[in-house]
């Protein structure tokens, strides 16, 4: 059974990539509940992080903001945000 | 769902004029951002006058002000001295800046391709206001909604690439010009240089392309063979990459390889976007002018 918030990530991180789907080894480290990977792994920029941030409203109704994210390190930080709000 | 709602109505391509209704529309943070990323694809620099009229008037909600003051800092004559550029839309995703008052004769064209982020790697604006809109005009072409490769044309004018440049060639009259360059940025840049076969350019560059994970189709294969069999002038093919980026330097190397032209690799830049740390620099309008010339 899919996980509901593992794939707004997932979704995000394709939206922030413009559509291409997230490397295989970050989507590895999400299903894994991996709580190593930084989120300057993803190597998103300003705009990018704007587009991911949209994407997590659009799909959960949930306000993350790239502001949030400057206070974020690693990517389950997300993940949990999402989860004590969903 | 009233924000989801939101943010997927604010999708149109909004007017300067328009934009104060549509900013105080924005409910959240990322309705906002999704707002001023569009504009940030579309507006020309006249239309910036327009904010700095309703922020002298103290008529901006204060984020609105903080992103003009984002536009500012990455182009500080943006404002005062804009690039006399309008913008006219072709078709929704064929954009035209020019500045009327001056004949095409006088001028050489530009032909954009923007990448996946429907854009030249730095707002439009921003990519405008480092030309001269004396010398320059720009058409830009953008991927649809859908994201389709260039390959397949361009959503709202035609599936067939060559059908599109013969498009863009007679909507501006493309003859009159005194030489056509076309310019791709990351997923726009593989098919800035075939464009620029397809369009007889004088130069074809690619900023961070790489060749397409899947074949050309024959057609377009055999279209490409026979515009370089038998045109009067061969483009010149200029590939450009941040120095220290080993993935984009590989594509470069690739291109180049196929295609022959030069490589131009930009220092102090490890990321898939060399324009913007140029832009940061103050080089940007030197670099842009080096590789158009």
């Amino acid at each position: 059974m899919s996980d509901s918030v593992r794939d707004v990530l997932l979704g995000a991180i394709s939206a922030a990539r413009y559509g291409a789907p997230p490397p295989p080894a970050i989507a590895a480290a999400i299903a894994a509940g991996d709580r190593e990977t930084r989120l300057d792994q993803l190597r998103f920029d300003s705009l990018a992080w704007m587009e991911f941030c949209i994407s997590v409203e659009l799909q959960s109704g949930q306000e993350l903001t790239p502001e949030d994210i400057t206070n974020m390190q690693y990517l389950f930080e997300i993940e949990e945000w999402l989860r004590a709000r969903l | 769902m009233a924000a989801r709602a939101a943010l997927i109505m604010l999708a149109t391509s909004p007017s300067a004029t328009d934009y104060l209704p549509l900013a105080l529309q924005c409910r959240t943070q990322n309705e906002f951002n999704k707002l001023h990323i569009q504009l940030e694809n579309i507006l020309a620099p006249v239309e910036f006058t327009h904010f700095a009229d309703l922020a002298g008037k103290q008529l901006l909600p204060e984020r609105s002000c903080a992103w003009l003051k984002k536009i500012e800092g990455l182009s500080p004559g943006l404002f005062d001295a804009p690039q006399a550029f309008t913008r006219r839309s072709l078709s929704e995703n064929v954009l035209l800046y020019q500045d009327p008052r001056r004949e095409a004769a006088d001028k050489s064209l530009l032909v954009g391709f923007a990448g996946d982020a429907r854009r030249l790697m730095v707002p439009i604006s921003v990519f405008l206001q480092c030309l001269d809109s004396r010398a320059w005009d720009v058409v830009l072409l953008r991927k649809g909604r859908q994201k389709r490769s260039y390959s397949k044309g361009v959503e709202g004018v035609s599936r067939s690439l060559p059908a599109v440049l013969r498009y863009v060639r007679s909507a501006v009259s493309a003859q009159q010009y005194r030489r056509i360059v076309t310019l791709g940025t990351s997923g726009g840049a593989f098919f800035a240089v075939l464009g620029a076969i397809l369009i007889d350019a004088a130069r074809g560059i690619s900023i961070c392309g790489a060749p397409p994970k899947s074949p050309l189709g024959l057609r377009l294969r055999c279209r490409l063979a026979l515009h370089r069999a038998f045109a009067e002038r061969k483009p010149e093919f200029e590939f450009v990459y941040g120095a220290g980026h080993d993935r984009d330097r590989i594509a470069a190397l690739a291109m180049q390889g196929s295609l022959g032209g030069r490589l131009r690799s930009v220092e102090g830049v490890d990321d898939h976007n060399p324009l913007a740390p140029l832009l940061m620099r103050g080089e940007l309008a030197a670099f842009l002018e080096s590789i158009l010339a």
